[in-house]
């Protein structure tokens, strides 16, 4: 690590729902480095809490399953209310790069940004990972976003982030479900936080492509963020 | 005769509005007496419906027929949006509620 972040000060929320089969090596290599791991299960109805004996994390359980905007939500309530130095928001499904998370916790611990955002599409190799009907969908929803928040983004809907304290009292994600992504631009907007983009490698596996989200649901959260916009 | 059926067949449920439903909307007030108003409205229109014919030509409508679908068109598109609306209210109370228990049960494992 190029600065002097102190693992221990780091709180890494993982909303999860139903993934029970890889949450365990999802969730291993933080704790190895001594991230604080902050595990929001969203009312799963498979092993994961299982899975996860033996893990010194936290583990927290929705009783009503609510969607991952809300999970990652109460993961964020649950660092403030810790006083966490910096959060991380990370995906269950292995998607993400846990290698990469000080490149992400840099620029805010060099006190340039508040909060950070993965993309994908500012590095040709990672650009190159992005399977072609992602990529048509993605770049729709990074016109959708813009429009919607005035937030210009390269990539709209990563699920890799990281804020510092600052950051984490001013996110309050209210759409349950995935229209999250576009309102965390709307927060950062509003509370005029400092952001940056920072490019990760996405791990396109079997499993993630399986489990991700359909690409006809972004037509529900185009509807969502409408009628957030009218109502 | 009929002519009889039908308007009995349109009353009874709105009778049944006003006897069965609305004594259990408990303090809701204005919308009690909207629903009240409603049922009389249709009533009086199911008894008579020459007088919706007079209310629809009097706005430039052909038949009261049309008036009513017109009218009640809007009021379910209006009904939609309020409902919505409160289902909304609702998840987001339901939301902080679920929450806040997930924040209390918060379990350390090890």
């Amino acid at each position: 690590m190029n600065n002097s972040v102190r693992p221990d000060d780091v709180y890494v929320v993982i909303p999860s729902y139903n993934e029970g089969q890889v949450i365990r090596s999802t969730v291993m290599p933080l704790v190895q480095v001594g991230y604080k791991v902050v595990v929001v299960d969203d009312c799963s109805n498979d092993s994961t809490k299982q899975a996860l004996q033996g893990l010194p994390i936290y583990y927290l359980r929705h009783e009503i399953n609510l969607g991952q905007g809300a999970a990652i939500q109460t993961g964020l309530d649950f660092c403030a209310e810790h006083g966490a130095q910096y959060a991380v928001t990370f995906d269950a499904d292995g998607q993400h790069n846990y290698l990469e998370i000080p490149d992400l916790l840099a620029p805010i611990v060099e006190n340039k940004a508040d909060v950070t955002m993965g993309t994908r599409f500012m590095r040709k190799e990672d650009i190159a990972q992005v399977p072609a009907s992602r990529k048509v969908i993605l770049k729709g929803a990074i016109w959708v976003n813009g429009l919607f928040t005035g937030l210009w983004l390269t990539d709209a809907h990563n699920g890799f982030r990281a804020m510092n304290n600052k950051a984490l009292n001013a996110i309050k994600l209210r759409e349950n479900r995935m229209a999250h992504a576009s309102e965390i631009l709307s927060n950062i907007k509003q509370a005029q936080l400092r952001y940056m983009e920072v490019p990760v490698k996405i791990i396109y596996t079997e499993y993630s492509k399986l489990k991700g989200q359909s690409s006809m649901n972004s037509i529900n959260i185009l509807i969502d963020l409408i009628l957030k916009k009218i109502l | 005769m009929g002519n009889i059926n039908i308007k009995i067949i349109l009353l009874l449920p709105l009778l049944g509005l006003i006897i069965f439903f609305i004594p259990r909307l408990k303090n809701r007030t204005f919308y009690r007496l909207f629903m009240i108003a409603v049922a009389i409205v249709g009533a009086v229109f199911i008894a008579m419906p020459s007088a919706a014919d007079k209310l629809a030509h009097l706005v430039g409508v052909g038949r009261g027929a049309d008036l009513v679908m017109y009218v009640s068109i809007i009021f379910f598109f209006v009904a939609g949006i309020i409902l919505y609306s409160r289902i909304r209210r609702i998840e987001a109370e339901q939301t902080e509620l679920v929450r806040k228990i997930a924040v209390q049960r918060a379990e350390k494992l090890d």
